[in-house]
């Protein structure tokens, strides 16, 4: 067995308590390496189309990556994947924090979770063992107080914790996975499947199993590339001053902050929100991830000013700021923080909520909504007691809430009418995240196409010079952007393999490297790729499975439609459309249907996912 | 704005009646080569960043040949993805 895996997988029954530990072998890890792709091997070897996101038989895989529990920066990422809700597709997220590299030093390279619990319990996972306890008593608390009442019962320090909240308890359909202080696998209703397993929380603590490596005089080299690499990337800077907030105000600027459920594209109180205001005004602590290079990008954060003054939590990524300021007209900081967290809390995606909430308001403020309907909710623009409320609500299926408990998509349809037309989701369920992705038509087109239930391809722009092909010049071109997504593919399905975070380790020059020094496995770039993009495939054929067609891969009306003002005023993705889809899907190496031709499929190892 | 403001300041500059975006950007490239290494590959945009035109980007503002005229405010902003 390479360095870098325990070869090892604990299998969990719930039906029936069961615990077993597997070896996945040398065949399957050198074809899906770990992490999402080890998830996705059993996905698709043990998830058939007749099962359903919330059927027993459904799987949830939480894997690490072969780099994790090592000293590459960032490997403590935890990836899972499963059938999920709100796509009713493949569903794989990815959080940071520790849980990756304390399930290897465990002795474990991921966790494979199916049945359903007759009572309510939680995983403990501890020095190369595993129980399921009761956690009668964990619920209805929110994912922070999970992990409190965890750890103290535990007795353990280094322990990693991630929970569902009340949203899964209550399986709405965008409920989360969140661990580790807020660090969430937010993405296609993660946190609903566990609720429907009745499986609380699952805590690893960190264990006594050395993760050895190959080559580690190799791996030190790579390790300082790394920090070389995004210490000359200028937006690591920005985040590493600032954190991911820092970015907001140059998102606004380029029309890509998402601003009253896309009504506008301005707002110049952007800077009373953004990361500078945060690091400016209130105080943070650092809270970095496993072996963090970035040591100022996450922080705990206590609101001194306003309102909410004494608040303590996250500091929120932009995704948050955006979520719960910009996008529901909200420029009040300490608000925002308490918003942002008390999605997390919750065990919401928080690009979900987004969207919930703008859209809400949006109704609010056409009248089509009143508070005869909202139960005397005031969801005017920017009303920061009202959102809680509603958020309130909507993780536990109460009043006006549970009308959005299924998420935006569902309740404007069953609303109908005009407040169908000015909903932001994708026609396949999944979430835009916390951009207006008409001014990002990479990122739209990818959140479209995608099969993950969120981006599958962009996010932060791979450098597709590294592949050999050009670079996008103009972010309006069609043709550009098809092309680019499609030659940039498997990028960061590679990333989420191995199991690194992409703000602190980037170049897949580097990361073959990297794996190779870990684990002696030798890839080429071309290889890493690949690897990726058989990840991309396996995962299309998934969804094509499950019965998702081209017909759903656009955005709604309002999430495709042309922006108004601001610096993208006059974009009209929806009208190149057709065309940008079919170029993609072409240069995919699939058919007009989205389907991989066989000879896609072959060149990838996939020759058994050939439709005979 | 990160490392692209270490390679240009914020600057005023006189340009020839009739100059173009790209135009700009050529100049501003011979005269601050480091930016210009990253502001063109092989003689061609690199993409590297996006460029607004007083409130609007660039490329829906008339593209590079767009002339400028007197009190245009260019913008070079680099990449930005949130997470």
């Amino acid at each position: 067995m390479p360095h870098g895996y325990m070869d090892r997988i604990l299998r969990v029954n719930l039906n029936t308590g069961t615990l077993t530990d597997e070896v996945p072998g040398q065949g399957v890890l050198r074809n899906w390496l770990g992490g999402t792709g080890l998830g996705v091997h059993y996905l698709l070897t043990e998830v058939g189309p007749e099962i359903t996101w919330d059927h027993p038989e459904n799987r949830v895989i939480l894997a690490a990556g072969p780099l994790a529990g090592t000293r590459v920066p960032g490997s403590g990422v935890l990836s899972a994947v499963t059938r999920g809700p709100m796509t009713g597709g493949a569903c794989s997220t990815q959080a940071n924090g520790f849980f990756g590299a304390y399930i290897k030093t465990c002795g474990y390279d991921g966790v494979i979770v199916q049945g359903i619990a007759p009572d309510w319990v939680y995983l403990y996972v501890h020095d190369g063992q595993a129980e399921l306890r009761d956690a009668s008593h964990l619920l209805g608390l929110d994912t922070w107080e999970v992990e409190d009442a965890v750890k103290a019962e535990l007795g353990h320090k280094q322990i990693s914790v991630f929970a569902i909240g009340p949203a899964g308890e209550n399986r709405v359909r965008f409920a989360a996975l969140v661990g580790d202080r807020g660090h969430v696998a937010g993405h296609n209703g993660i946190g609903a499947v566990l609720g429907n397993k009745r499986l609380k929380a699952v805590a690893v603590a960190r264990g006594n199993q050395p993760v050895t490596v190959q080559d580690p005089a190799a791996l030190a080299e790579c390790i300082q590339g790394f920090k070389d690499t995004v210490q000359a990337a200028g937006q690591t800077r920005t985040i590493a001053d600032y954190g991911t907030g820092g970015v907001s105000a140059g998102l606004e600027k380029i029309g890509a902050l998402p601003v009253r459920n896309l009504t506008t594209n301005l707002f110049p109180e952007v800077t009373k929100i953004d990361g500078q205001y945060l690091r400016s005004h209130f105080q943070v602590k650092p809270h970095p991830c496993w072996a963090c290079t970035l040591r100022y990008h996450c922080h705990l954060i206590t609101v001194t000013e306003g309102p909410y003054a004494g608040y303590v939590g996250e500091e929120p990524e932009y995704e948050g700021l955006a979520a719960t300021g910009s996008n529901i007209g909200l420029a009040e900081a300490g608000a925002v923080v308490m918003l942002s967290n008390l999605v997390d809390r919750l065990g919401m995606d928080i690009n979900e909520a987004a969207w919930v909430l703008g859209w809400a308001m949006e109704c609010f403020a056409k009248g089509i909504f009143t508070k005869a309907n909202t139960g005397g909710l005031d969801l005017t623009w920017g009303n920061a007691e009202a959102a809680r409320d509603l958020l309130l609500q909507v993780a536990n299926r109460r009043g006006f809430g549970a009308l959005l408990s299924d998420g935006v998509k569902a309740a404007a349809e069953r609303t109908g009418g005009k407040a169908q037309e000015i909903a932001v989701y994708t026609e396949k369920g999944a979430s835009p995240r916390g951009h207006d992705h008409r001014a990002v038509w990479s990122e739209m087109l990818d959140t479209c196409v995608s099969s993950t239930g969120t981006i599958q391809d962009t996010g932060g722009s791979p450098d597709a010079r590294q592949y050999g092909y050009e670079p996008i010049t103009n972010p309006f071109d069609w043709q550009q952007v098809a092309r680019y997504n499609a030659h940039v593919s498997g990028h960061r399905q590679f990333q989420d393999t191995v199991g690194v975070c992409r703000f602190t380790v980037d170049g897949m020059g580097l990361m073959v490297q990297a794996l190779e020094a870990a684990t002696g496995l030798h890839l080429t770039t071309e290889e890493g790729l690949q690897v990726g993009k058989r990840i991309v495939n396996a995962l299309r054929v998934f969804n094509l499975r499950c019965g998702i067609t081209r017909a759903v891969e656009r955005p709604s009306f309002r999430y495709g439609s042309i922006p108004v003002d601001g610096p993208a005023r006059g974009a009209d993705i929806a009208a190149v459309w057709e065309q940008m889809v079919s170029l993609y899907y072409e240069t995919m190496g699939w058919d007009q249907t989205g389907r991989p031709l066989p000879e896609t499929l072959a060149g990838l190892g996939l020759e058994a996912m050939i439709q005979r | 704005m990160g490392a692209l403001a270490d390679l240009l300041p914020a600057l005023a500059v006189t340009l020839p009646a009739g100059t173009t975006a790209d135009g700009l950007l050529r100049i501003l490239a011979r005269d601050y080569p480091t930016f210009g290494a990253v502001a063109f590959q092989e003689g061609k945009f690199s993409g590297a960043f996006q460029v607004v035109l007083d409130d609007q980007l660039l490329d829906l503002a008339g593209g590079w040949e767009r002339a400028l005229v007197d009190g245009d405010v260019v913008m070079f902003l680099p990449p930005f993805a949130g997470g």
